[in-house]
């Protein structure tokens, strides 16, 4: 903190005596080191696990599955039990966690417990080729840890389960990688798991029951929502000018549901997939067709400048009405 | 000098720093409205997520205004990026100075593209001309932190005075092979020490974050400019003689790589200093990486078990330890941590581990597998 100019508020009178001595004081206080020793924390457990991993992987022959498969189940247990020892009875509301660790110990087991159950169906083919039972069972559980203890990165995982259980990757960096969004089965599984997501954001807020855990069930649908619209629009070719009415449809809700929510994330977020699919119309018009030549090029450049100022006018404008109460909701 | 107003930038400071007093509830609400209503601000900033959006759409902008100009008069020299450049400059000037734009996503997507459109443009038509370029590239840097107050172009700044001496130093004589990474470690010692000293000035408090970074930088600098590794390639990138490797005299470079974050871990403990304690961590991470790339003590598996071992005996210990304020530092959550923070850790919870194979059809086989027991394929 600056002294020189905290010395001049005070000077100015915005500023009360002991105010200014707290301010000046603030050096001799002992320098906070929460964030770096938990990074520190965080890094040497996953250096410590991948050294397990390789050493496990180097040695199966002379460990053998069983042992293993015994070993990761007990460490899974061992850590559920101190979560179920130290957690505080279920609420409907906010509960914090009882300790620094707590947190990482349950992250840890919801882990361990996916491991064990992918490398039962992987040595021992357990789930035979029930595929979906080996991502359903540990949905569940999974979610019920996230509602149980209070935890979102559980709630994440859970959702991440619940998206591969209907078949597709839902994680950011995979959203658009790994997903086949030629695929018929793959779009309509996207628009019905994303219409699901907003739902239950909005059953939650609704009925006060997990209320924090909105956001999550919202980022998830929202964005496979969007983009598996926009898949649509672009592969199912005969009726695309249908499917860019239920993106329009879809955008309009999510901007008025942002404004009312005050949200800037999703007001821009809903404003850029609807310009992506408004573009493609335009593209689609003025070269695809054929019919406009080279010219066509120019009046797309064009577009691209005048639309992209007009949205950049338009995003202004309601950074503007936004601005007293904005959240991420 | 600045395209902005001076009274505003330092009203913009005096609004940051009353609401870190405000967090760290040293003054009042009332004392902190007081403050904002006495240090008004015209700029334009938007929400950060806007920021984002108007970002973008700027550079769909610049990117078919472009495209536009070099159909219309079917030109495509370095001249004409160049030009591009300049122009991009122009309206960067007229948003900031007239629509008082200040890190509203459409002056950093302008300000970005003009000094590489303008040096690319020259280096296109040009051939050999490093130095040149570095220097332009430094003229540029300098400039644009300047008048915009921005520390990435500072940052910018440094990096390309490093590679401008650089190159003019190496351009002299073969006599250079040996002696480069000496100069360059002096270049750096006395950027970290401008930076530093400067960092206080009361003259210097809109462009306080500018030297701030430009310190971190040269930290960093520093340590390069002596690590073995560092020096390897760049000796082996920019010469074809070996013989005369500055890497003969190994015992400074040694011990430049593995005690130099220590001295910097040491001084940012004495100092109670943030910047050099978290960066002295890195880079004696980094130190141990480069002994190992050289001399392979230990299998991989082990070397990663002693690592994370003695990081979370450490980092658990000392947790316990600072329970209690002891030496000036504390482990001690002292604000909640924000709901935002909150959303955006359970993403790349979600992100980092719940690496889930989707569920292939029922009907095939392959797909749908799980890796086993944390070890990837590749090995």
């Amino acid at each position: 903190m600056n002294e020189k100019l905290f010395k001049a508020f005070h000077a100015d009178g915005h500023i009360t005596d002991i105010e200014l001595d707290q301010v000046l004081k603030h050096k001799q206080r002992p320098i906070v080191l929460d964030w770096d020793l938990k990074t520190l924390l965080y890094i040497g457990i996953l250096i410590l696990t991948t050294g397990l991993g390789i050493i496990v992987y180097k040695n199966i022959d002379s460990i053998g599955h069983l042992a293993i498969v015994i070993f990761i189940a007990a460490a899974a247990g061992a850590c559920f039990a101190y979560c179920f020892s130290k957690a505080q009875s279920f609420k409907k509301g906010k509960v914090s966690s009882p300790n620094v660790l707590f947190d990482y110990i349950l992250l840890l087991g919801c882990m361990l417990l996916l491991v064990f159950i992918g490398y039962l169906q992987f040595q021992y083919n357990v789930f035979g080729h029930r595929w979906g039972l080996a991502t359903f069972i540990p949905m569940v559980l999974l979610f019920f840890c996230a509602y149980y203890f209070d935890h979102l990165g559980v709630l994440s995982l859970a959702i991440v389960n619940l998206a591969a259980w209907f078949g597709i990757s839902v994680t950011p960096m995979h959203l658009l990688n790994e997903n086949d969004f030629n695929s018929d089965r793959i779009i309509y599984t996207g628009i019905l798991l994303g219409i699901l997501l907003i739902v239950l954001s909005i059953f939650s807020l609704r009925t006060n029951f997990k209320k924090h855990f909105a956001f999550t069930y919202k980022n998830f649908g929202t964005h496979l929502l969007f983009i598996a619209t926009l898949s649509a629009l672009f592969n199912f070719d005969s009726n695309y000018l249908l499917w860019f009415l239920v993106l329009a449809l879809i955008a309009l809700y999510q901007f008025y549901a942002a404004l009312q929510k005050r949200s800037f994330y999703f007001l821009v977020s809903a404003t850029l997939y609807f310009y992506v699919g408004f573009s493609y119309i335009i593209n689609r018009a003025l070269l695809y067709t054929g019919s406009y030549g080279e010219g066509g090029l120019y009046l797309l450049l064009l577009y691209y400048i005048f639309s992209s100022a007009g949205l950049i006018y338009f995003l202004i404008r309601y950074n503007k009405i936004l601005k007293r109460h904005d959240s991420l909701q | 000098m600045t395209a902005y107003n001076k009274t505003e930038l330092v009203n913009l400071l005096a609004q940051q720093q009353a609401l870190d007093a405000l967090r760290s509830r040293f003054i009042s609400q009332q004392s902190h409205n007081h403050i904002i209503t006495a240090h008004p601000i015209t700029l334009y900033t938007p929400n950060v997520f806007v920021k984002i959006g108007l970002g973008i759409l700027t550079l769909f902008i610049v990117l078919a205004s472009m495209g536009l100009m070099f159909m219309l008069f079917s030109v495509s020299s370095g001249f004409a990026l160049s030009f591009a450049g300049i122009i991009c400059y122009a309206v960067l000037e007229f948003m900031t100075r007239t629509k008082k734009h200040y890190n509203s996503g459409v002056d950093n997507v302008l300000m970005a593209l003009a000094p590489i459109f303008f040096i690319a443009g020259i280096g296109f038509e040009t051939h050999n001309a490093e130095t040149v370029l570095s220097f332009l590239a430094l003229l540029c840097c300098v400039w644009l932190t300047l008048r915009f107050a921005d520390s990435f172009f500072a940052v910018a700044a440094v990096l390309s005075l490093f590679v401008f001496i650089f190159n003019l130093y190496v351009g002299l004589g073969e006599f250079t092979i040996s002696t480069y990474p000496y100069i360059l470690i002096i270049l750096a010692a006395a950027t970290y020490w401008i930076a530093r000293s400067r960092s206080t000035l009361d003259d210097q408090l809109i462009y306080q974050h500018c030297w701030q970074m430009v310190t971190a930088v040269s930290i960093i600098a520093l340590y390069a400019f002596g690590n073995v590794y560092f020096i390897e390639q760049l000796t082996n990138d920019n010469f074809l003689l070996q013989k005369n490797s500055p890497l003969n005299v190994y015992w400074f470079f040694w011990s430049w790589t593995i005690l130099m974050p220590v001295a910097f871990l040491i001084f940012g403990f004495k100092k109670r200093d943030l910047l050099h304690l978290r960066l002295g961590v890195i880079l004696f991470a980094a130190g141990i990486l480069t002994f190992r790339y050289y001399h392979t003590i230990l299998p991989v598996e082990i070397a990663l078990l002693i690592a994370g071992a003695i990081l979370i005996a450490v980092s658990y210990r000392l947790i316990k330890y600072l329970r209690s304020p002891k030496h000036g530092f504390v482990f001690a959550p002292i604000e909640q941590a924000s709901e935002t923070a909150n959303d955006a850790e359970a993403l790349i919870i979600g992100e980092a581990f719940g690496d889930q194979p989707a569920v292939a059809e029922e009907s095939g086989f392959g797909g749908g597998s799980f890796g086993g027991a944390g070890a990837g394929s590749s090995y």
